[in-house]
């Protein structure tokens, strides 16, 4: 405490954190939370993150720190966001190297806690995986549990339910 | 990481073995073979605390099986080998195992032997004061435990449960023909895929494929992405997945058998189209006010002279034209009709095109992942 460029943040679990503010910047909900509360020693509560996601995270915003700087430029994303092409870095494919279930929760806490960055290479890596894969080979990967009946799986390959709209 | 906990209670001799494997309960599962400790003193000479014993789960003299019998289940505890025993040689101690450790299998043939053989243990040997078996011990019943472990499984987040703005964004950076085999993995997602507020997602998909044609007007983008990459047959009785006759004048695919249903010869179509009305009869030629196939050109199967006429459409458009009353209305339908089956033919066109050239590729990839299917569902 008492070092103003540091905070400590508070994951649901009760682990604490203590980051660069500079870092925790990235997230555009922090970043707006430290704007209201202005200077202030208090530690900040992160209800929806446990303490393994929120160590990935800090762990990507601290190797991003730089990037984010370079993005606080005017509108980087461009106004076509069908053409991001931006392709997946080895760190960043290193750094989702892990299991499903810790991949995904990174990514939600991202997207709660604002970090477009962190969602946008989680999505990248998720749909890279799914690229190329029939449904069942997509179902298998992910184990997702097959809810359609027969009947439904059916009429939903022909061709009137895609022309419906919904 | 699945955890296996037992719960143990003394019940008319016998012991009721509850376990929870990957949040499956057995209840009221005998144990027969296996006791619940009821003396006053541990197999490490130590005074039992629990008023009903240890509450360890002892296996009888001389056993050396490592499998819990239960009346419909065998559950298998394999122990690893470099496994320390902490207690009694034969058994591990530790009954909180890692799934790849833990086996169930049904078992309803399999009995517990009712006779103890009398072997001296080893572990009674070096305690005399012990109660005179093997012991496991067991921790104690935490429900808490369990309902977390299991509420955990049920709140995994997978694929199809997150939120859908993160599954837009996933979306967005997907080929149409990913996108169509993502929507038919799962309820939630195709719900999500399918909506018609959705549609910039099938919109981006298709401007990032450049080499694709462009969107005829008369059509949704979902279902110009299913025309392009689905090989489900159209037909709406029939479900086949590898539908190889696609009429792109006609914008739809079917199955060899289904081709035969879905059109109608030159001889037929004109006789209905003749019963229809006298003034289109007598005014209007049926080839501008329908597409029609020309069979040297799509080497129809079973073709017979004439051109032929996609039945659909020709039954759609006399359908209108029945329910267009005056004849204003009917005017404004056949000129409707006529500009949207030059449209057809053009689009057609660059369509067949397409599907000549980068559609090969399609085709493959098409083809591998239909086998694909194929095979994992065998």
């Amino acid at each position: 405490m008492g070092d103003s460029n540091r905070l400590t943040l508070v994951a649901s679990d009760g682990g604490k954190f203590v980051v660069d503010k500079e870092v925790v910047q990235m997230s555009v909900l922090l970043k707006n939370m430290i704007e209201d509360l202005g200077e202030t020693d208090e530690s900040i509560p992160i209800p929806n993150v446990t303490s393994p996601v929120l160590t990935k995270v800090i762990e990507f915003c601290e190797n991003h720190r730089t990037d984010a700087a370079r993005t606080d430029g005017p509108n980087v994303d461009g106004d076509d966001a069908r053409m991001r092409t931006a392709v997946v870095s080895d760190w960043d494919r290193q750094f989702f190297d892990v299991d499903q279930d810790l991949m995904f929760e990174i990514i939600v806490a991202a997207n709660y806690l604002d970090i477009k960055s962190l969602v946008d290479v989680g999505c990248k890596v998720v749909a890279d995986m799914i690229k190329g894969k029939s449904p069942q080979e997509i179902r298998d990967l992910f184990d997702i549990v097959n809810d359609f009946s027969p009947e439904e799986e059916a009429a939903l390959r022909k061709e009137n339910e895609w022309a419906n709209d919904r | 990481m699945i955890d296996v906990a037992c719960v143990l209670r003394p019940q008319l001799g016998s012991l009721y073995r509850r376990a929870a494997v990957c949040g499956v309960f057995l209840t009221s599962a005998i144990c027969d073979n296996w006791r619940c400790c009821s003396s006053t003193s541990t197999p490490g000479g130590r005074p039992c605390s629990a008023r009903q014993g240890c509450g360890s789960l002892q296996a009888p003299r001389g056993t050396r099986s490592r499998n819990a019998y239960l009346p419909n289940a065998l559950l298998l505890i394999h122990m690893p080998n470099d496994h320390p025993p902490r207690r009694a040689p034969t058994w591990s101690p530790a009954l909180q195992l890692s799934s790849p450790n833990v086996s169930l299998h049904t078992a309803p043939a399999m009995s517990p032997p009712r006779k103890r053989t009398k072997t001296t243990h080893p572990t009674t040997a070096q305690n005399p004061g012990s109660c005179g078996v093997a012991t496991i011990p067991v921790p104690l019943p935490r429900r808490a435990t369990l309902l977390a472990a299991i509420a955990r499984q049920r709140n995994r987040i997978k694929l199809n449960s997150l939120p859908y703005d993160i599954l837009g964004e996933i979306s967005d950076h997907l080929h149409p023909r990913d996108l169509l085999n993502l929507a038919l993995t799962s309820k939630n997602v195709a719900r999500f895929l399918l909506h018609a507020k959705q549609e910039y997602i099938w919109r981006n998909a298709r401007l990032r494929t450049p080499e694709l044609p462009g969107l005829p007007p008369f059509m949704g983008e979902r279902a110009f992405a299913h025309l392009l990459y689905s090989r489900c047959c159209n037909h709406k009785l029939c479900g086949q997945d590898d539908a190889q006759n696609v009429r792109w004048t006609w914008f739809a695919r079917y199955c060899s058998d289904c081709l035969l249903k879905a059109r109608y010869d030159g001889r037929r179509a004109y006789s209905i189209y003749y019963r229809s009305s006298d003034y289109l009869r007598d005014y209007e030629d049926l080839h501008e006010l329908v597409n029609v196939v020309n069979p040297s050109k799509y080497h129809e199967p079973f073709a017979k002279t004439g051109n032929y006429v996609h039945r659909r459409q020709l039954d759609e458009f006399l359908k209108e034209w029945r329910a267009a009353q005056t004849e204003q209305a009917q005017h404004r339908l056949l000129k409707r009709q006529k500009a949207l089956v030059k449209r057809r033919e053009r689009h057609a066109e660059l369509l067949q095109r397409w599907y000549q050239t980068a559609g090969t590729v399609e085709r493959q990839k098409a083809k591998r992942l239909a086998k694909v299917d194929m095979n994992i569902r065998r």
